[in-house]
C-alpha cells in the first residue's frame, strides 16, 4: 500500500508538470471541475438508470451527461496523463458502454484488466459483459436487398434477444432492450419503406409497427412509435388521393376513412402531456389536419 | 352568340303572358348561359350587370352575383375597402372607447374635475398607438395581393391592368418590408429567450431576403458573439481546472480507497470509504467531495432522505466547484420532481393573481399607456390601468374562476413526469390530486377525472361533477363535428349516461338522419309545392292545407330512405306526432329524391346569407352605441360598426 502512495504521488506530481491547458473563464454549472471524484460521482449516480423507459440524464446544464462524462474523463487523460489512470480508464469504459460504444467499452475494460488495480477483477467481468454485447451489436444490419436485410435483423435481433434473457433483472438488461427496440423498429422502418413492393405492403408494414407499440409500451419511445405508425396511415391516405385523383374515382368516406385513422395516433401523442414529442405531434396533426381539408375541398 | 335565342324565349315568354299563360321559365337561363360564352373579363361583367338589370330568377340572381363577386379584382377591391373602413372605425372606436369608461374612480371625478382628464389622456395614448401602427400590412391586403396577381395572369390584356400593376407594386413593397420586420423580429425574441440557434435560422433568412440585410446584419453579429461563448462555457466545462488540487499525502490512500469505491459503483464500499476520508480528513479541501459520494452511495443504496440531508450539506460548501455544482443540481427541477410541481404551481397562482389585479398581459402597448396616464393624472390613471378598478378586478377574479386565464401546463408536464417515474412514489396520490385540480382548471375534464379516481378515497360528488363537465363538453364537440358527432354521442351515451348531457345526446341520436336519408323539412314542401307532385314525391297537397282532421306534416316533414318514404305527422285527434311510412318502388323513390335534392340545392343557393350581427339598416347606419362589463369595468360607449371578414380562405393569408 505504501508503495502505491509513493506511485501515486509521483505520478500526481508528473501530472502538474503538463503544460496547462484552456479552461475558458466560466463559471457557475459552466465552471471547469477541480475533482476527479465530482464527474465519476456523476457517472456513477446514473450508471444504473433505466434507460429504457426513460430519457438519457441530463446535467443542471441541459447536457447527456454520458457524452459529459465522457468528455471530461478523455480531457483529464489530456491534462493529466496517467495520473490515476485505472479508475479514469474504468469510468471512461463505463460511459462508454453506457453510450452504445461496447467495442470501445471492452477494450477499455480489458486494459483496466491487465494493471495491477483494484479495479481489474471488475474490469474483468465488465469486460466479458461488455464482449458479448459488442458481438451482438457488430453483426451486419442490412443486404443488398429486402428480405436479406431482414434476414440480417431477425439474425441480429436474436443475438440481442439471448442477451435480454442472459441480463435480465440487471442494469445491462435496459441497454439490451434498447438496441432491441431499435433493432424492431429499424425492421419496422424497412418493410414500411418497401410496402410496395412486399406483398400486402400496407398490412404488413402496419402490422410491424404495431407489433413495435404493442410490445414497447413501456419504452420511452412509445410516442414515437405512435407518430410512425400515424405516418404510415398520413402516407396511406395520400396514396389513396394519388390512385384516385380523377373526381368520380374519388370516394370521399374512403379517404376520411383513411386520413382519420392517422389523425386519430397524430392526437394521442399531441395530448399526451409529458411527451417530448408532444410540440412534433400537435404540428403534424395540424399540418395532415390542413392536408385533409385541402382535399376535401378540391373534391366538393 | 345565344342573343338570337334570347330574344326568341324572351318573345316566347311576352307571347304567354299575353295569352295568360305562365312563363317558358328558360329566358333567364339562357341569358346566363349566354354571359359565360363572352369573350372576355370586361364583357363578361359587363353582361352580368344587364343580366341582373333584367331582375332574373332567384336561382340566376344569385349565380349572377357569385360570378360577380368571385372576379379576382372585385374580390380585391372589396377586401381594400374593407380593410380601410376597418383601420378607420377602429381609429374612431378606440378614441371614443377611453371616454365612456365608467369604474370607481370616476365617481372621485364628482369632486375634482381634473381627474376626468386620464380618460381624455388614455383616448389620446390609444389613438397615438393606433396611428403608429396604422399603415401596418393587413391579411386583407396580403389576400388582395394574391388576387390581383391572380387575375393579371388570368386576363393580362383586361382594362383594369394598370391600375391592377401599380396596387400590386404598391402591396408588394409593403408586404416584403412586413415579411423583414417579422423575421427580424422572430430572431430578437430568440436572442431574448437565449434560444440562439432558432435566432441564427431566423437572422440569416432575414438577412438573404431582399432589402433586409441591413436590419438584421447587427442583431446576427449580437448572435454570433453569443454562440462563440456559449461554445466556449461548454468547452470550458468539460476541461478540470489547469491547477487541479492534489490530496495531501496523508490523505492519498484513502483519497484513492474513495475513487475506486465510486468507479466500482457497490455503494456499501462508496459509503464505506466516504465516511472513512471524512472521518479521517475533516478539514481536507476533498471533504465536500467524499461528501458527495457519500451522498450518491445513500441514494444509490435507498437511503434518499439521507442522500437528500448529504447533499444539501455539500451544496452549503460555495468555495468549493462541488459544493457549486451540487447546489446547482439540488435546484434542478430534474431533481426533485415535487418541488418542481410546487414551483409550477405558484407560478401559476402569480400569474392568475397579477391577470386578476392588473389585467391581461403587459405589452408594450398598455405600458404607453400607463405611462401615458400615470404621468398625467395621477389617481385616474391608477384607476383606468386596473390597480384601482373595483369593478374590473371583480370581472376578471369572475372570470378566472370559470375560465382559468393562465396555462396550467408546466404543473400538467411536471406532475406526468413524476408519475411517469415514480408511480409507486409516497407522492403519487398527492400528485394525481394536484394533476385532476390543474386538468380540471385547464379544461381537459377527461384526465381530470382520471387522475382524480387515481387518489385514495375520490368523493362521488365530485366524481360526478366532472362527469357532468365532461359530457357537456364532448356534448358541445358533437355539435361541432358535423357527421362524426355520432361516435361522440354514442360515447356519451355509452360512457356518461347518469349525465344530463347524456339525455340530451340519447335526443340527438334519436334525430339523427340515417346515412343515404335525404330529409325534407316542412318548411322546404312549402316553399317548393311542386315537391308534393307527381313528379316529385306524389304526396296530398292538403298534407300541408294546416288542416289536421285530414291529415298535416309536422315540421320533421318527410325522409326518404332506401325503399321508404317516412312522413312525420300529427296526430288527429289528440297532441303528438306519430311516423308513417309508404314503400316506394325504385323508380318513384329516385325521381322523389331528384327532384328534393334539386329543390334543396335551389334552397341553399338563394338562402339569405347575411351575419347574424349584421343590422337591417346598417348599411345606412354604420353606428352602434355598446355596453359591456369587461376587465377596464363598466362601458357605456358609441362606434362605428366593423366590417366583418367574410373571406372564404382566411386562414391562408394569416
Amino acid at each position: 500500500m505504501q508503495r502505491h502512495s509513493i506511485v501515486l504521488a509521483l505520478l500526481l506530481a508528473a501530472g502538474l508538470g503538463g503544460p496547462p491547458a484552456r479552461a475558458g473563464d466560466a463559471t457557475g454549472a459552466y465552471a471547469p471541475y477541480e475533482d476527479l471524484l465530482e464527474v465519476l460521482g456523476d457517472l456513477t449516480w446514473h450508471l444504473r438508470d433505466d434507460l429504457y423507459r426513460f430519457p438519457p440524464p441530463k446535467d443542471p446544464t441541459g447536457h447527456d451527461l454520458y457524452r459529459l462524462a465522457l468528455s471530461r474523463l478523455e480531457n483529464w487523460e489530456k491534462r493529466y496523463p496517467g495520473r490515476l489512470r485505472d479508475v479514469v480508464g474504468y469510468a471512461r469504459a463505463e460511459a462508454l458502454e453506457r453510450l452504445g460504444e461496447y467495442a470501445k467499452a471492452a477494450d477499455g475494460y480489458g486494459r483496466v484488466a491487465a494493471e495491477r488495480s483494484p479495479l481489474a477483477d471488475q474490469a474483468r467481468t465488465a469486460r466479458e459483459r461488455a464482449a458479448g454485447f459488442a458481438e451482438a451489436a457488430a453483426l451486419p444490419e442490412d443486404g443488398p436487398d429486402v428480405d436479406v436485410t431482414l434476414a440480417a435483423l431477425r439474425r441480429k435481433l436474436d443475438a440481442w434477444g439471448r442477451l435480454v434473457e442472459r441480463w435480465t433483472g440487471t442494469p445491462y438488461e435496459t441497454p439490451a432492450l434498447v438496441e432491441e427496440e431499435r433493432l424492431e423498429r429499424a425492421a419496422a422502418s424497412v418493410v414500411v419503406r418497401n410496402r410496395t413492393i412486399v406483398q400486402d405492403g400496407n398490412l404488413t408494414a402496419e402490422r410491424a409497427l404495431r407489433f413495435l407499440v404493442q410490445k414497447h409500451a413501456d419504452s420511452r419511445n412509445l410516442p414515437d412509435h405512435i407518430l410512425r405508425l400515424g405516418d404510415l396511415y398520413a402516407d396511406v391516405a395520400r396514396d389513396y388521393v394519388e390512385q384516385h385523383e380523377r373526381p368520380l374515382a374519388f370516394e370521399e368516406d374512403e379517404f376520411v376513412q383513411r386520413a382519420d385513422r392517422a389523425l386519430e395516433m397524430y392526437r394521442k401523442v399531441a395530448t399526451w402531456d409529458g411527451a417530448r414529442e408532444k410540440p412534433e405531434a400537435q404540428g403534424r396533426f395540424a399540418a395532415f389536419d390542413a392536408y385533409k381539408t385541402s382535399v376535401l375541398a378540391r373534391y366538393r | 352568340m345565344l342573343a338570337a335565342d334570347v330574344t326568341a324565349l324572351a318573345a316566347l315568354d311576352e307571347e304567354r303572358e299575353a295569352k295568360g299563360l305562365p312563363p317558358t321559365g328558360l329566358t333567364d337561363d339562357v341569358r346566363y348561359v349566354a354571359v359565360g360564352l363572352a369573350a372576355t373579363r370586361d364583357a363578361q361583367r359587363e353582361a352580368l350587370r344587364a343580366l341582373l338589370d333584367a331582375h332574373p330568377d332567384p336561382v340566376v340572381r344569385k349565380c349572377a352575383e357569385r360570378r360577380l363577386e368571385a372576379d379576382e379584382a372585385a374580390r380585391a377591391d372589396q377586401l381594400l375597402a374593407d380593410d380601410r373602413h376597418n383601420r378607420r372605425a377602429g381609429v374612431v372606436n378606440d378614441f371614443v372607447r377611453p371616454l365612456g369608461v365608467f369604474s370607481g374612480g370616476v365617481l372621485l371625478a364628482a369632486l375634482n374635475p381634473f381627474l376626468l382628464a386620464g380618460s381624455a389622456v388614455d383616448s389620446v395614448a390609444t389613438t397615438a398607438v393606433n396611428l403608429w401602427h396604422y399603415g401596418r400590412l393587413s391579411r386583407q391586403e396580403r389576400e388582395a395581393l394574391v388576387h390581383y396577381r391572380t387575375l393579371l395572369e388570368r386576363e393580362p390584356r383586361t382594362s383594369d391592368a394598370p391600375e391592377i400593376a401599380r396596387a400590386i407594386r404598391r402591396l408588394g413593397t409593403k408586404r416584403a418590408a412586413a415579411l423583414c420586420e417579422e423575421t427580424v423580429a422572430a430572431g430578437k425574441h430568440a436572442i431574448e429567450a437565449d434560444d440562439l440557434d432558432h435566432a441564427a435560422f431566423y437572422l440569416v433568412d432575414a438577412h438573404h431576403l431582399e432589402g433586409c440585410a441591413g436590419k438584421a446584419e447587427r442583431l446576427l453579429a449580437r448572435t454570433d458573439e453569443a454562440r462563440a461563448r456559449r461554445a466556449a462555457r461548454d468547452e470550458a466545462r468539460r476541461w478540470p481546472l489547469d491547477d487541479a488540487p492534489f490530496p495531501r499525502v496523508v490523505e492519498l490512500d484513502d483519497y484513492r480507497a474513495l475513487l475506486v469505491a465510486t468507479a466500482a459503483g457497490v455503494p456499501s464500499d462508496m459509503i464505506a470509504a466516504a465516511s472513512r476520508f471524512i472521518e479521517r480528513h475533516e478539514g481536507s479541501r476533498f471533504a465536500s467531495s467524499a461528501r458527495y459520494a457519500l451522498a450518491i452511495g445513500r441514494d444509490l443504496a435507498g437511503h434518499h432522505e439521507a442522500a437528500r440531508d448529504a447533499l444539501a450539506d455539500v451544496a452549503r460548501d460555495h468555495h468549493s466547484s462541488v459544493g457549486r455544482h451540487v447546489a446547482s443540481l439540488l435546484a434542478s427541477p430534474d431533481f426533485n420532481r415535487l418541488a418542481a410541481i410546487d414551483e409550477a404551481e405558484r407560478r401559476h397562482r402569480r400569474e392568475t393573481l397579477r391577470y386578476v389585479f392588473l389585467g391581461g398581459r403587459m405589452d408594450g402597448r398598455t405600458a404607453v399607456y400607463s405611462a401615458a396616464q400615470l404621468g398625467a393624472t395621477g389617481v385616474q390613471a391608477a384607476e383606468s390601468i386596473g390597480m384601482f378598478n373595483v369593478i374590473g378586478v371583480f370581472t376578471r377574479g369572475w372570470q378566472a374562476w370559470r375560465h382559468d386565464p393562465v396555462s396550467n401546463q408546466g404543473i400538467i408536464d411536471r406532475g406526468e413526469e413524476l408519475l411517469a417515474r415514480e408511480p409507486n412514489s409516497p407522492e403519487a396520490a398527492n400528485v394525481h390530486a394536484r394533476l385532476a385540480d390543474a386538468y380540471e382548471r385547464a379544461g381537459n375534464y377527461g384526465r381530470a377525472l382520471m387522475h382524480y379516481q387515481a387518489t385514495p378515497s375520490p368523493n362521488p360528488k365530485r366524481v360526478a361533477a366532472l362527469e357532468d363537465k365532461l359530457a357537456d363538453r364532448m356534448l358541445e364537440d358533437a355539435g361541432r363535428t358535423g357527421p362524426g358527432d355520432r361516435t361522440l354521442l354514442e360515447a356519451i351515451v355509452r360512457h356518461l349516461g347518469e349525465t344530463k348531457a347524456a339525455d340530451k345526446a340519447r335526443k340527438r341520436l334519436r334525430d339523427l338522419p340515417g346515412t343515404g336519408e335525404t330529409v325534407l323539412a316542412r318548411d322546404v314542401l312549402e316553399a317548393n309545392p311542386a315537391l308534393l307532385g307527381p313528379e316529385g314525391l306524389d304526396l296530398d297537397p292538403r298534407l300541408l292545407d294546416g288542416e289536421r282532421a285530414n291529415g298535416e306534416l309536422a315540421d320533421a316533414g318527410v325522409t326518404l330512405a332506401a325503399g321508404e318514404m317516412r312522413l312525420t305527422l300529427y296526430n288527429a285527434p289528440g297532441p303528438g306526432q306519430h311516423v308513417e311510412t309508404r314503400p316506394v318502388s325504385s323508380e318513384v323513390f329516385a325521381r322523389a329524391r331528384a327532384a328534393a335534392e334539386e329543390a334543396l340545392y335551389a334552397r341553399l343557393l338563394t338562402a339569405e346569407r347575411r351575419d347574424a350581427d349584421t343590422g337591417r339598416y346598417e348599411r345606412y347606419i354604420p353606428f352602434f352605441v355598446q355596453g359591456s362589463l369587461g376587465d377596464d369595468g363598466v362601458a357605456v360607449y358609441p362606434g362605428v360598426k366593423m366590417r366583418r371578414d367574410r373571406s372564404e380562405d382566411r386562414e391562408l393569408y394569416e
